[in-house]
């Protein structure tokens, strides 16, 4: 399990207001099925997911960790899953998650909690536990605990 | 590398079957609506949060999509992040000069961070409003107003002294359209649309007149000046021979 290296810049104040206001938000009204684990480490969330009712991953718990670079909101944060990562289409057994909205799909205006919410919404569209088809590869080549966010410049490289 | 590259194109090849994007545009509507709630969520309503930094919107600019921003959120997002320059809530593309700025009538001056957190990035004032032609009424009042000030001290003037009326005669035309071209631009400025204007909606020749005269102005002022000193020297005349 590679805890990827973060984005080790201190937050701007812009980003630490920015956080601190969505923990406060997350404190009155957290999404369902996510608990945060209190820290006093603002750039780096520790979220527990607990799998939703109903769906293959009812009663299973994962742990999620979110890191936001220094000029968050305006980049996405980086959001893997440690420990154990669920075993999804979508998700790399060292933890990547292929989702758009953590890539490509960024928009400053969505939250911790939005993205929490897309994360818990594509485990549970799953209709099989399995591992990416590449999973072997991929996590070969990320080995010296490259962060998922720049496997979307390789990808964007390559295609050109 | 060449394995990555197999490794992300199925990887993308997967975003784009219709299952998954099915589930992605899942999440999307999610945070979508919880744009509205999330701010209502803290006590003092929230509907005039930035929809970037969360806070009261700082020199708010709306997008004609109707999302709201501070203009320096938006302006970075714009310029440095955006990949396509997109609305960051909806995902409609923004112009950066048709964003619409709100003026309330809140404190202004106060230095926020949000202005200058970026170091070696300056960020420009909002557009300004695109502001319609004044309403119409609002001209007239002005326009009776100057008809009213020519009729009243030009009548008597003519009425007693042949040669100093004369001068005086002319000499108060241009103080009224010297006053016209004071009293307009006040109220047509701010849209910087004060040509069409002139030129639409004053009434026949006035308008005509108040048009083509901004030129020579200061010339007129001058002899303006100069004839109302021609009156009063006339008036101070009339005193000492009634007197005397
Ligand atoms: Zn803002
Ligand atoms: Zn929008």
């Amino acid at each position: 399990m590679s805890t990827s290296t973060p984005p080790q810049k201190t937050l701007s104040r812009i980003a630490a207001n920015r956080l601190q206001k969505e923990l406060s938000e997350w404190q009155i009204n957290p999404p369902a099925g996510f608990k945060h684990r209190v820290t006093d480490n603002l750039q780096r969330w520790i979220i527990e997911v607990n799998g939703a009712p109903g769906t293959l991953y009812s009663c299973e718990q994962y742990q999620l960790q979110v890191d936001f670079p220094e000029n968050y909101p305006m980049e996405a944060p980086q959001v893997i899953f440690i420990q154990q990562p669920p075993c999804h289409p979508h998700i790399y057994s060292n933890g990547h998650i292929c989702l758009d909205i953590l890539y490509d799909s960024w928009s400053p205006a969505m939250t911790v909690s939005s993205i929490c919410i897309s994360i818990l919404s594509m485990l549970s569209s799953a209709t099989q536990k399995a591992r990416p088809p590449d999973n072997d590869r991929y996590v070969r080549n990320c080995r010296n605990g490259r962060s998922p966010k720049e496997t979307r410049w390789w990808f964007h490289d390559d295609k050109v | 590398m060449k394995l990555h590259v197999e490794g992300s194109g199925s990887s993308q090849a997967m975003m784009q079957d219709p299952e998954l994007s099915s589930h992605q545009s899942q999440p999307q509507q999610v945070s979508e609506d919880s744009q509205a709630p999330p701010s209502t969520t803290g006590a003092d309503g929230g509907s005039f949060d930035c929809n970037i930094c969360l806070e009261l919107a700082q020199d708010p600019v709306v997008t004609l999509c109707g999302h709201l921003f501070c203009w320096p959120c938006l302006y970075r997002w714009l310029q440095v992040h955006s990949i396509c320059q997109e609305c960051p809530v909806c995902k409609a593309s923004v112009e950066e000069e048709k964003v619409i700025p709100l003026y309330g009538r809140g404190k202004v001056g106060s230095v926020d961070p949000r202005t200058k957190a970026v170091p070696g990035m300056n960020i420009p004032h909002r557009p300004a409003g695109q502001r319609p032609d004044t309403a119409r009424h609002a001209d007239q009042h002005y326009q009776h107003h100057g008809f009213n000030f020519m009729a009243g001290p030009g009548g008597p003037a003519t009425a007693r002294f042949g040669n100093i009326t004369l001068s005086a005669g002319f000499g108060l035309f241009p103080s009224l359209f010297g006053f016209q071209l004071h009293g307009f631009p006040e109220t047509t400025g701010l849209g910087g649309t004060s040509g069409i204007h002139f030129g639409t909606s004053g009434p026949g020749s006035q308008s005509s007149h108040i048009h083509t005269s901004p030129p020579v102005v200061p010339d007129q002022q001058q002899e303006a000046l100069l004839s109302r000193l021609l009156l009063l020297l006339g008036c101070f005349v009339i005193v000492c021979l009634l007197l005397f």
